[in-house]
């Protein structure tokens, strides 16, 4: 296996896409000549050419339209919306059009899409350009939401999300394109709603995912050598999502920590410790804890932005209340 | 250059000072010799010169404040020092004065830190429970009521749970870890044993006051300041047990089944605790050695054995041995003979009691001491006068070292049949205040009264103060009479015109008034006047 970044993990899943199935194309802002607003896309437009690497026009509304379109009429497009925060744009195609078509034909219309857009703070992007909305998106029947935390999982996921036969939101971290491991060369599919054991442990499971998988798993060294041993999960899809290994873990350590990056307020978190309170609410030792930012915009000062964030001490904090 | 000025050792027992007041100002020249600051120490107040000539740079120690000897007090500049030399020694200063502070008092009794601890449950039962331990607490049956809650704010979890099931079934949750019969503690346990066994253990207790020698240890360890000698009362203990060793040869002996062995030697062994067990080296041919090399060789032989540096020669050949616990708080236990020897001496902890000694009340300070005995050698009686002639020893240790008694009297408990004069103008006058609040017109009242009758007019305060020196001892007014002789002899009375007046009243009043004068004006002319 070869070290290569959550970037080329992702640009190698698409090429590999597009060399297996011709119907497979990409289309979005600056994705062909430019290589896509942070280098994602690079290489593309020269081994496939301008007619399966398009460069729109700044309308999100037209990128997914034809996106829609496209996929209903048999192809496989991989539209990208250059941050999620402009997703309001093109809302009705997703939400209304994308996500209902397969039902409302009764299973006659397919819609195999996957949108892909950048999530996530910490680049100094401010309030307009750093948010996680994947609560938004798993809110929305007909939608499947993936997030990756590390390039593996970027590339298998990816690959996926792009055979899956409906519509399927790929969010990808900004700040963690350029954090690399080992990516399995070819082949390599990871299926949708499968989570994985980042870390075992024994006395508490810590749920995180895309960046905060990062945060948590530092968060769990540290407490090792405190002699708390913590399980870390990342459940890598929220739709669907895999209860049993997350269930599987509660049986065992009886107290569960939920981290996000996104406001907590709302926030997927409590869509997961709603469902462990009901279907797990015997397995429980302790209540449950989510770390998650607070309900406020991002800010753009570097300090303010680093403080919102959720970090090692809050998840250790968090832990630590149990014991 | 600039100079640190410490807080000065004003006494051989000196271990700390509270600075009273400086008597320069920071930036106020001083000389070599010149009085500095006031220092108060256990005793006195002194005048502490300073060692330097120069100007009073910085003071850092606080006035009212106490400190360990040696510590930074103040930095004294001397001419030409330039600023940056000035600070950096006020900096250094500074941190030393911190880090003995913070070190605590630099050689004298460190406080033990206190753990942090869970408290107790007083009542049993919690009013939360995690889903968890409710789940199996229902599977089991059990009456939550019954389980305390060790959770965050007291909630029953799991464990709480698992362990009263523990606790309801017998078991214990604990760890089997096997002893090595070759390890120390194995050898211990086989040792401890087998000396039960075959010994007929018999403990006699017995108290001893420890307050004499605890006068001379430390007119000893004065004595021995210069040489950094400084004795323990374990030092004191072995030194006399061999004494009182030499003169009842029975309890210096060693045994088999068969056979009693009379030592020669008096070798004393001291128990020296060890994490992973005990081990007792001894002190060879106690009666020749000095206490000074008694105690070195207690220090020596308790050193190496924490580093495990002994000498089997050293633990071996032992004939009597002393477990001291006096430092775990333990006052008196039945210590196990350390065969083949056949008593042993236990040490209990040094505690300060009030007792009557000759008919007045004293503070003085007691210790056990627990002597076990072989009951097949040693005979009860006969280990009752071992231990009593130890005690006897231990209780008048001055003539075996050439002492005198120090004066202390801080011995004497004051009672309330022995009020002082000051004692009694001070209840009088705490109880005039405490009226002001409760009857203020009595006590306004009264105060109003006295004021224009004792202030000057065409008789002197003094005269007129006299005068009630007279009729207070007529009235027979204790209180009266300490308020009017202390008002007097301030007043310019002396002793003697204070008697004359007594005199006066003795010639109304007869025997009565004279008793007064012979006690209560006594009294308050030999307190006041002084």
């Amino acid at each position: 296996m070869a070290e290569k970044t959550y970037s080329q993990a992702i640009n190698e899943a698409l090429e590999e896409e597009m060399r297996r199935d011709e119907k497979v194309y990409i289309l979005g802002e600056d994705v062909g000549a430019f290589g896509g607003c942070f280098g994602v896309t690079t290489g593309l437009l020269e081994k496939f050419g301008a007619e399966r690497v398009l460069d729109a026009p700044i309308s999100e509304t037209a990128i997914m339209g034809s996106a829609v379109g496209a996929a209903v009429a048999g192809l496989r497009p991989v539209p990208e919306i250059m941050f999620v925060d402009f997703v309001g744009v093109c809302l009705d195609e997703l939400l209304n059009q994308a996500a209902k078509m397969h039902y409302m034909f009764g299973g006659k219309a397919k819609v195999p899409l996957t949108l892909r857009m950048a999530c996530g703070a910490g680049v100094g992007a401010a309030a307009q350009h750093s948010q996680s909305l994947e609560a938004f998106m798993c809110h929305i029947p007909g939608l499947k939401v993936v997030m990756p935390a590390t390039a593996a999982d970027a590339k298998g996921l990816l690959k996926s999300a792009i055979r899956d036969d409906n519509p399927v939101i790929y969010l990808e971290h900004k700040a963690l394109l350029g954090v690399t491991g080992e990516v399995p060369e070819g082949e390599y599919t990871i299926p949708l709603g499968k989570a994985d054991i980042k870390r075992e442990g024994k006395d508490v499971t810590i749920l995180a995912y895309s960046m905060m998988l990062h945060k948590a798993l530092a968060a769990a060294e540290t407490l090792a050598q405190e002699g708390i041993e913590a399980e870390v999960i990342d459940p890598r899809t929220l739709v669907p999502f895999d209860k049993e290994t997350l269930y599987k873990s509660i049986e065992k350590t009886g107290r569960l920590v939920i981290v996000h990056e996104a406001v907590k307020q709302g926030g997927f978190g409590g869509e997961i410790a709603a469902m462990v309170a009901e279907e797990c609410f015997d397995s429980l030792d302790a209540s449950i804890k989510r770390v998650a930012a607070p309900f406020s915009p991002i800010p753009f000062a570097s300090n303010l932005e680093a403080a919102y964030i959720p970090d090692e001490a809050k998840i250790i904090e968090a832990v630590k209340s149990f014991f | 250059m600039a100079h640190i000025m410490l807080m000065p050792k004003l006494g051989l027992t000196m271990k700390k000072g509270k600075i009273v007041s400086w008597l320069k100002n920071e930036g106020e020249a001083v000389a070599l010799g010149e009085a500095l600051l006031e220092v108060m120490t256990e005793k006195v107040n002194i005048n502490v010169e300073s060692p330097y000539n120069g100007v009073l740079y910085k003071i850092i120690g606080a006035p009212g404040s106490s400190y360990p000897i040696s510590v930074p007090l103040a930095v004294l500049a001397e001419e030409g020092d330039d600023a940056a030399a000035l600070e950096a020694a006020l900096d250094e200063a500074k941190s030393a004065l911190q880090a003995a502070l913070a070190g605590g008092n630099d050689g004298a009794e460190k406080k033990k830190e206190a753990k942090p601890v869970k408290p107790f449950g007083v009542f049993s039962g919690a009013s939360k429970v995690s889903p968890r331990a409710a789940k199996l607490a229902a599977n089991e049956g059990i009456a939550l009521e019954l389980i305390n809650g060790s959770g965050p704010n007291g909630k029953v979890v799991e464990e709480d749970v698992l362990n009263y099931i523990a606790q309801v079934k017998g078991e214990t949750t604990s760890e089997l870890r096997p002893i090595d019969p070759q390890s120390m503690r194995g050898v211990i346990a086989d040792r401890m044993i087998k000396s039960r066994r075959e010994a007929a253990h018999v403990t006699l207790m017995k108290e001893v006051d420890m307050t004499s020698l605890k006068d001379v240890r430390e007119q000893l360890n004065a004595l021995g300041a210069d040489k950094r000698v400084k004795f323990s009362f374990t030092d004191f203990l072995v030194k006399f047990t061999g004494q009182a060793l030499s003169e009842f040869p029975l309890v210096n002996s060693r045994s088999t089944a068969k056979e009693i062995e009379l030592a020669k030697s008096i070798n004393v062994g001291v128990a020296v605790a060890l994490e992973e067990g005990l081990v007792v080296p001894n002190v060879k041919n106690v009666p020749i050695l000095s206490l000074e090399q008694i105690s070195a060789k207690i220090k020596d032989l308790a050193a190496r054995a924490r580093n495990s540096e002994l000498d089997p020669s050293e633990i071996e050949q032992g004939t009597f041995t002393i477990t001291n616990l006096g430092a775990y708080g333990v006052e008196g236990f039945t210590p196990i003979i350390n065969r083949p020897e056949t008593a042993i001496l236990g040490v209990g902890t040094i505690k300060q009691k009030p007792i009557m000694v000759d008919s007045r009340l004293e503070n003085r300070f007691f210790m056990t001491l627990s002597l076990s005995l072989d009951h097949r050698i040693i005979d009860g009686s006969l280990a009752a006068d071992f231990l009593g002639r130890l005690i006897e020893m231990l209780e008048n240790p001055y003539p075996w070292f050439q002492l005198q008694p120090q004066a202390n009297d801080d011995l004497l408990i004051k009672t309330g049949g022995k009020e002082t004069p000051y004692d009694v103008l001070e209840s009088f006058s705490t109880g005039l205040e405490a009226l002001k609040e409760e009857a203020p017109e009595l006590a306004i009242g009264f105060e109003s009264l006295m004021a224009p009758v004792f202030c000057e007019g065409e008789l002197g305060i003094m005269e007129k103060e006299l005068m009630a020196v007279a009729i207070a001892i007529y009235t027979k007014c204790e209180f009266c009479i300490a308020a009017h002789v202390y008002n007097a002899m301030n007043a310019g009375a002396s002793g003697d015109q204070v008697l004359e007046a007594a005199g006066v009243a003795v010639a109304f009043g007869g025997g009565a008034a004279m008793a007064y004068t012979v006690t209560k004006v006594r009294a308050c002319i030999k307190a006041f006047g002084g």
